[in-house]
């Protein structure tokens, strides 16, 4: 009896997972095929972008949806980009220090914050991003105004300067892998019991034992770290930064990626990131056909495929089940 | 002093006259069909571009090309409401993500049609009133008079025919209202068309004012979102005293301090709002 | 008397709203007490202040000789005080076990984090958490449901998991807030039986709002009566069914309907 539950229940490695694995191995190895630099630098923003909507996922998971995402990964890049410039300190420093600003600001706001709940809960996350802009901008001592910081440094591993494109693709990859991993143990151990209880019946989960205003704020504060340290990756890539970088349409796209992609499904960010953000750098000519594409994909993934693309292919196995 | 004042006073009345068209079909469509929409401010930049092609194009008058421009909005809404929002009634969170998709697709099909550059618009009086010291140019006092007009002709819908009673039957408490009789698949799509058609009707007013670009979207959003949230979401009585609020606040603090100074203050009231009583200033309590 | 749950002058008021008017009673240990009354009498808000899901506008609340008044739901279910819910009883996404799964947190670790770190202690640790799962599930008679999403069970069935939930954290006391609403007679008089199973071979002390008189009368030793707010009655069953005030209340609903 226990033996066929613990199979149930413990998560092992089954074959759809290792053919998921060959998969994302397969994408992630395109640009070395390609040998083109242009190609290497789709990989780094798709893994940027996958990074932070991983972070968005978590806070997702106990049912929440930020739209002051943006202003985390700004917190995070703003974090690395000053203790770096300002103050002389290494890259290697910058990066956790961008993650630790950024889940301590959410720890401190998370409290309040997520008591309010649904569309409650994206107002007043819509409202804190663009107040996150405005104070920026006041301040252009700290934050270099509407001109921005720009001539950010390169990243730099313990002397080593990531010069190449190649070079921070691999970087990127690693953190976006090192990434992956922590939401998949999380996902398969207690917390992501707990978290997936929030998120369904939150007056139940308390009532089982759940603490959920804990468990909330705690996924809000591993969602918004993952931004801090995606942004202080992304400022040290990129080259430049400034208050309007992370404004509105930052957290939107965010948004995008992790609807189309999956709501509540682990691989949701992994493969909206994929899917989407190689499409502004193709359409590099005709930005404006982009935002209608994403704006059309938005709504007919909500419509038809609520689970996201990752969940397309349970729906599809149901389909055929239902037929057979 | 006091003149600077008293200037400002008036500039703040038609600031918040502004805010509430655009925060009366913001709140309609929330307390109607619980929808956040987000594409609210494309319909103010649409109507802009509508008013502009009836008068620069077309040749039409000025408030005949605001009629027509009202007339398009509604069927716009109303087509909006059907194909886009409907099959997210049972679902708040996911109408309001589509309303983001809708906003893109809408904002960047301007930008193909009429390009990123701003179109001026052509000014239809020139000149100023004087009242002792004070001056309002003739084409301010026109838009608000003509905001003022409008509203209160929306006013008397809402009060008084058997459309606007049903509209505010269904903001009350939507089960009753279904239950009296009122028609949801008639309702939601002329509760959408309506909010947007005040908001197209704005971006008209406030065209000769303020130029036509496919951006001009963004602020009046981001004031009806704040109206709202003030007012709480769903109160029309709400919205109209926060708007007035809001545009004197806007107006005295910008003259006094400074406009960012304005926009922080206001964002950091809607936070505190939002976490203090998130039905709004002077809404029920929520249990 | 030995009683697990005193109560004592709670009240609510939501507003204007008297919605619970300075109530007391006991639970015996051990007991299947009831607590009956008309629709909107208060009983859903005396469990919700009772478990800390509502804070009491006054009153005490002391478990197992404590006090455990103004305590968050999630520290009261961990002293032992488990209760269901009268609507949206389950988690409607998850599998029948994996809501019994999360219940059974409370006392077990269950998870990766024990699989994959943990040494053969824990992980027998995790398997005792396991066949206690399997455990409720037998007794309430879901196991052949245990792979269905909760959310496609018939009505009863998520009933009767709501029930499940709440044993997995092993209380000594459990409220059930309308288990057997909507069961035809026949289901209600088996729910009934399954009751006293699970109180037997749970060892636990039940208190039950009800609306099924038949199933109430059989089942408790104790009965409360809520009209309007207010404790209207407090007795055996029969001095309950044959009391005046609770006949006029329950007349009086009827002629409201
Ligand atoms: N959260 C709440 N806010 C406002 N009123 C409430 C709330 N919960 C219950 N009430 C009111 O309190 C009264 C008692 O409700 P309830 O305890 O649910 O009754 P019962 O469970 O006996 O049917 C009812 O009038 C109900 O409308
Ligand atoms: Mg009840």
């Amino acid at each position: 009896m226990s033996a066929a539950v613990s199979k149930k229940t413990v998560p092992t490695v089954g074959a759809s997972t290792f053919v998921y694995l060959v998969i994302a191995a397969l994408i992630a190895s395109v640009p070395w095929f390609t040998g083109n630099v242009f190609y290497f630098h789709v990989g780094i923003m798709v893994c940027l972008a996958a990074m932070a909507t991983s972070g968005l996922a978590v806070i997702a998971w106990v049912g929440q949806l930020s739209l002051a995402h943006a202003a985390f990964v700004g917190l995070g890049a703003y974090t690395s980009v000053l203790l770096v410039t300002r103050l002389g300190l290494p890259f290697v420093v910058g990066l956790p220090a961008g993650a630790l600003v950024a889940g301590a600001v959410a720890y401190l706001i998370g409290k309040p914050l997520l008591r309010l709940r649904g569309v409650y809960f994206v107002l007043i996350t819509f409202a804190l991003n663009e107040l996150f802009r405005l104070v920026m901008l006041e301040f252009p001592g700290v934050s270099g105004g509407s001109s921005g910081i720009a001539g950010v440094p390169k990243i730099e591993l313990f002397g080593l300067v990531l010069a190449e494109q190649s070079q921070v693709y691999v970087f990127t990859l690693a953190c976006l892998v090192a990434v992956t991993a922590l939401l998949y143990l999380i996902r398969n151990g207690q917390l992501g019991r707990r978290f997936a209880a929030v998120e369904e019946n939150p007056a139940l989960a308390e009532s089982s034992g759940t603490p959920t205003a804990r468990t909330q704020n705690l996924a809000f504060v591993i969602g918004s770290s993952i931004a801090g340290f995606t942004g202080a990756i992304m400022a040290h890539y990129i080259g430049f930064i400034s208050p309007e970088t992370f404004g509105f349409q930052l957290s939107v796209s965010y948004v995008i990626i992790l609807v189309t992609g999956g709501r509540l499904a682990l691989w949701g960010p992994l493969v909206g990131a994929i899917f989407l953000t190689p499409l502004p750098e193709f359409l590099r000519g005709a930005l404006e056909y982009q935002h209608i594409i994403y704006g059309v994909i938005l709504i007919a993934v909500l419509r038809f495929l609520p689970q996201g693309l990752a969940g397309l292919s349970g729906q599809l196995t149901r389909l055929k089940g239902d037929r057979s | 002093m006091s003149f600077l004042i008293a200037q400002s006073i008036i500039n703040g009345v038609i600031l918040g006259t502004l805010y509430l068209m655009m925060a009366i079909g913001f709140t309609l469509a929330f307390g109607v069909m619980r929808i956040v929409n987000f594409a609210h401010g494309e319909f103010y930049m649409i109507g802009a571009f509508l008013t502009l092609i009836g008068v620069k194009w077309l040749g039409l008058p000025f408030p005949a090309a605001l009629v027509v421009t009202v007339v398009m909005a509604i069927l716009l809404g109303g087509l909006v409401e059907r194909f886009v929002f409907r099959p997210f009634r049972a679902d708040e969170l996911s109408g309001m993500i589509a309303s983001l998709g809708l906003a893109m697709i809408l904002q960047h099909m301007a930008l193909i049609i009429f390009g990123p550059d701003p179109q001026s618009f052509p000014s239809l009086v020139s000149g100023v009133y004087r009242l002792g010291d004070l001056i309002v140019p003739k084409s301010r006092a026109l838009t608000l008079g003509a905001g003022v007009v409008i509203l209160l002709a929306f006013y008397g819908f809402l009060m008084h025919t058997r459309m606007g009673r049903a509209l505010r039957a269904l903001v009350q408490d939507q089960e009753v209202a279904s239950i009296y009789g009122v028609r949801l698949e008639i309702m939601y799509p002329l509760g959408l068309g309506l909010g947007v058609a005040l908001a197209a009707v704005a971006g008209g007013l406030m065209a000769p004012l303020f130029g036509v670009s496919p951006f001009i979207g963004g602020t009046p959003l981001l004031k009806a979102f704040i109206v709202v949230i003030l007012g709480g979401l769903g109160s029309i009585p709400g919205a109209a005293l926060a708007a007035i609020l809001l545009g004197l606040i806007e107006s005295l603090t910008s003259s006094f301090v400074s406009a960012s100074a304005a926009d922080i203050v206001t964002f950091a009231l809607v936070v505190v709002v939002l976490l203090v009583r998130p039905s709004g200033l002077m809404g029920r309590a929520e249990a | 008397m030995n009683s697990i749950l005193n109560v004592e002058g709670l009240s609510k008021r939501f507003g204007g709203l008297a919605a619970l008017s300075d109530v007391s009673f006991e639970v015996e240990r051990g007991h299947i007490s009831g607590i009956i009354g008309p629709n909107g009498a208060g009983k859903t808000t005396c469990f919700n202040l009772i478990t800390g899901t509502l804070s009491a506008t006054s009153g005490k609340v002391v478990f197992d000789g404590r006090e455990i008044t103004g305590l968050p739901p999630h520290q009261v279910v961990e002293r032992g005080l488990a209760r269901t819910f009268q609507a949206a009883t389950t988690f409607p996404k998850a599998t029948v076990r994996e809501n019994i799964l999360r219940g059974a947190l409370l006392r077990h670790p269950l998870g990766l984090g024990s699989s994959l770190f943990g040494g053969a202690a824990a992980r027998e640790a995790e398997a005792a958490g396991h066949a206690s799962v399997e455990e409720v599930m037998r007794a309430v008679g879901l196991t052949e449901h245990a792979d269905q999403i909760a959310g496609t069970l018939a009505y009863g069935h998520q009933k009767r998991l709501g029930v499940a939930i709440g044993l997995a954290t092993r209380p000594s006391l459990l409220l059930l807030d309308e288990p057997a609403a909507g069961l035809n007679p026949e289901e209600v008089d088996r729910f009934g039986a399954i009751l006293q199973d699970l109180k037997r071979d749970f060892n636990l002390t039940i208190l039950i709002v009800e609306h099924h008189m038949r199933l109430i009368m059989k089942l408790c030793d104790h009965i409360v009566v809520l009209d309007h707010g207010e404790k209207i009655a407090d007795g055996q069953p029969e001095d309950v069914r044959n009391d005046q005030k609770v006949i006029e209340a329950y007349l009086g609903a009827e002629h409201v309907e």
